[in-house]
């Protein structure tokens, strides 16, 4: 697979502002230890890909806090590996739309490359994608690029990008974002292609203006470029919106999805290493359908949720249809049901928090605590 | 790059031969605890924690798979530009008479001379790798330092009655070594040795050159070379520690040390974020506990799946119990699956194991049922060997 060079965009708007405005929408917690960018970056680097060019967002502190020297993604090499390519004053002055400007601008990354491929990719989605399969499809099909795309897409998604192929896997069509239905060919925005033709087409499309790879470049060029469908059927779940968010994290909450989504064969999704203890379980404890995260003492009532690492839940407190975050402390006899409860939250003892699945309740990461 | 003020040197060969099953392709070292961890990373967690990243460790039993958990010492924060972790295994010389397997915990310090002659330390903390405890190197090397000690020795209070089977320091007043006793009949002190050593170089090397010489020498610390130290009045301090501190020679105090986690408060906090334990990582996900399960008072690590019942227990990573199996005062050992309806108490299972549907292992009092790596249990009651 060192045939192929990684670059993964992450100066995505953020959907997820009601419950982190401060942090990038990549780096946002999600299932219990990991950030959104870590399901991207695993995929990548599980397929064998050591150099990967990182697009950060404006706000990096955390994900880079994260990431570091991408030891943990196997990264932090001598020869290649990770490469930060941080916005530059101009990015941060005059924000445009679309991502060709960005991709131009770091175009000496693309180019010093001797690889044949490159594989460019969002973080909005939680999958885990094996692209020594998607490289297969690549090469069967003599492509020129070749879009990763799932049909298994949850209602809570609201825009996506529509797919459509003919009897080759050929994509015929791919729509501007617009109103999906359940079943619709959903494009990942997830792209192989040849690295010569991706470097003539942003440069191309660049000098005319354009905004968007996927839209004004893929899109508008399915004739004269052999672009195909790659069908991935694994588990996926875009992330658009908190509702999109909450949702796909109770769909966790499926031992088969579970098992789809962390243990696909040899693949795992690798995360920052916080060595903390195993879970502990004190007398109180009444767990039920729920993901818990070494380092938690729990001693309440935990029923349909997700506790990160380091959570502390008291004695009869009541969690319920709850993503808490880590570090947080639940006091005693506090009930929260339908809460999500960002990264070193403080719940009163006795404390009643309610949302609901299409309204959870956000609390905002709070700076400073032990 | 700093000089290296000190180093450890921890003893890693032994065989742990009272663990049965668990120790028989295995260093003791190796053996997991926990949850998540082997013995050794509480040493090397420790020196990490304590400063000290220059760590020779000394194998000779059964090595292959410690090597491999080991590593480059990353997992330990070893893989710095300042020091490291580095395997010790005997080796050949040139003079082939002395070419032989470590003798004692003596000798293997006494072959591996060299190497700390190449990193030219001028302290030398000798540790056991297979002791559970928290335990900061800095302040017993603080405690040398002001003693102006020669040799320092970590002892700690046992119960007067158990004295008899430890080794034994009596001290002056200010904690200076007047007597050793080696499992005495009327011991003097309580202040038994936990087999922790700062030594200062010279004197290290000086009494391993003149031990090495003695034809009756069992080559042992505690047996030979600080009983000579000390009849050549040798500056000797014992450093008293307090807190949890067990040597699990044992399959029911193995058990029994991690039954010790379940308590609410236990002596050894493995939740303390200033003094982590740090261990090999596996890229789990959090564990599962399914809709019918029952979990109480119990460790359960990441990658685990639970759908029935477990209590008092400590499940490791990787784990599967199925739904309507029951775990109880047991410790199941990674990778290993309970099958519907299994039941499982007072047990060590060991790693890959499949307990049938059905299947009863029950252990009782003392008596903990040991059931070695890779097997297979079925409700008539026989163990069959896994086949792969």
């Amino acid at each position: 697979m060192n045939e192929i060079l990684g670059l993964i965009n992450m100066r995505e708007d953020n959907p997820l502002k009601k419950i982190n405005a401060n942090r990038p929408f990549v780096a946002m917690p999600f299932a219990g230890k990991y950030r959104l960018c870590d399901f991207t970056l695993s995929a990548f680097v599980d397929a064998g890909i050591n150099t990967v060019g990182l697009l950060t967002p404006i706000e990096a502190r955390s994900l880079m806090d994260h990431i570091r020297s991408g030891k943990e993604w196997n990264l932090a090499r001598k020869m290649g590996g990770l490469l930060y390519l941080p916005m530059d004053s101009e990015d941060v002055m005059e924000p445009v739309k679309g991502d060709i400007k960005a991709l131009h601008k770091n175009m000496a990354f693309l180019k010093r490359s001797g690889r044949q491929y490159l594989l460019y990719s969002y973080c909005d989605t939680v999958h885990n994608i094996d692209y020594e399969r998607v490289l297969e499809f690549h090469r069967q099909h003599n492509a020129d690029a070749t879009v990763v795309f799932t049909n298994k897409v949850n209602k809570q998604v609201k825009k996506g990008r529509v797919v459509t192929t003919d009897e080759d896997d050929r994509i015929t069509e791919l729509s501007k974002p617009k109103e999906t239905a359940v079943g619709d060919n959903i494009c990942m925005s997830a792209i192989l292609i040849d690295r010569h033709i991706f470097i003539d087409a942003v440069e191309y499309a660049f000098a005319k203006d354009e905004e968007s790879f996927f839209d004004d470049v893929i899109g508008q060029h399915l004739d004269n470029l052999r672009v195909f469908g790659y069908n991935y059927t694994g588990y996926s779940a875009r992330i658009d919106s908190v509702p999109a968010y909450y949702k796909a994290s109770m769909d966790l909450l499926d031992i088969k999805t579970w098992r789809n989504l962390f243990f696909n064969g040899e693949l795992r999704i690798h995360t920052k290493i916080l060595d903390e203890a195993p879970a502990k379980y004190l007398a109180g404890a009444m767990v039920a359908n729920s993901m818990v995260a070494n380092g938690c003492i729990v001693d309440g009532t935990v029923e349909n949720s997700i506790l990160s690492r380091q959570v502390k839940v008291g004695r009869n407190a009541v969690i319920r249809n709850s993503i808490i975050m880590q570090n947080c402390v639940i006091g005693d006899d506090a009930r929260l049901d339908g809460v999500i409860c960002d990264k070193n939250g403080a719940i009163q003892a006795g404390a009643v928090l309610n949302g609901t699945p299409e309204k959870p309740l956000c609390i905002a990461k709070f700076a400073l605590r032990d | 790059m700093q000089k290296t003020e000190c180093m450890a040197m921890i003893l890693a060969g032994g065989k742990g031969s009272r663990l049965g099953a668990l120790t028989k392709s295995l260093a003791k070292p190796g053996v997991m605890f926990g949850g998540k961890y082997r013995l050794i990373d509480f040493p090397l967690s420790n020196c990490h924690n304590s400063g000290i990243n220059t760590v020779g460790i000394l194998t000779q039993y059964q090595p292959l798979e410690l090597n491999w958990y080991i590593g480059n010492g990353s997992s330990w924060e070893m893989d710095s530009n300042e020091g490291g972790t580095f395997v010790l295994p005997p080796y050949m010389r040139d003079d082939e008479s002395s070419n032989k397997w470590y003798q004692g915990t003596a000798d293997a310090i006494y072959q591996n001379i060299n190497f700390i002659d190449m990193i030219d330390p001028e302290y030398v903390l000798v540790l056991s790798g297979d002791h559970i405890y928290s335990m900061n190197y800095a302040k017993m090397l603080a405690f040398h330092k002001k003693h102006r000690a020669a040799v320092t020795v970590a002892t700690m209070a046992v119960p007067w009655e158990d004295a008899p089977s430890f080794g034994i320091m009596a001290t002056n007043q200010n904690m200076k070594i007047t007597e050793f006793q080696e499992k005495p009949k009327q011991p003097k002190s309580n202040q038994a040795s936990m087999g922790i050593y700062i030594f200062n170089k010279d004197v290290l090397k000086r009494f391993l050159n003149k031990d090495a010489k003695e034809a009756n020498s069992e080559h042992d610390f505690g047996k030979n070379v600080i009983p000579a130290m000390l009849e050549a009045n040798i500056s000797m301090y014992a450093f008293p520690y307090e807190g949890y501190w067990k040597d699990v020679g044992t399959v029911k105090s193995l058990w029994a040390a991690n039954m010790d986690l379940l308590a609410e408060e236990p002596a050894l906090n493995l939740y303390d974020k200033t003094w982590r334990i740090f261990s090999g990582n596996r890229d789990l996900p959090p564990h599962y506990i399914g809709p019918h399960a029952v979990v109480q008072t119990s460790l359960i690590a990441e990658g685990a799946s639970v759908m029935g019942r477990v209590a008092h227990s400590v499940i490791f990573y990787n784990t599967i119990v199925e739904e309507g199996a029951v775990v109880i005062d047991s410790v199941i050992l990674p990778g290993t699956v309970i099958e519907k309806g299994a039941v499982v108490e007072h047990a060590i299972i060991g790693e890959r194991c499949q307990i049938r549907a059905n299947a009863e292992i029950k252990g009782e009092g003392t008596n903990i049922y040991l059931l070695g790596n890779d097997k297979e249990i079925y409700p008539e009651g026989n163990e069959v060997l896994k086949s792969s």
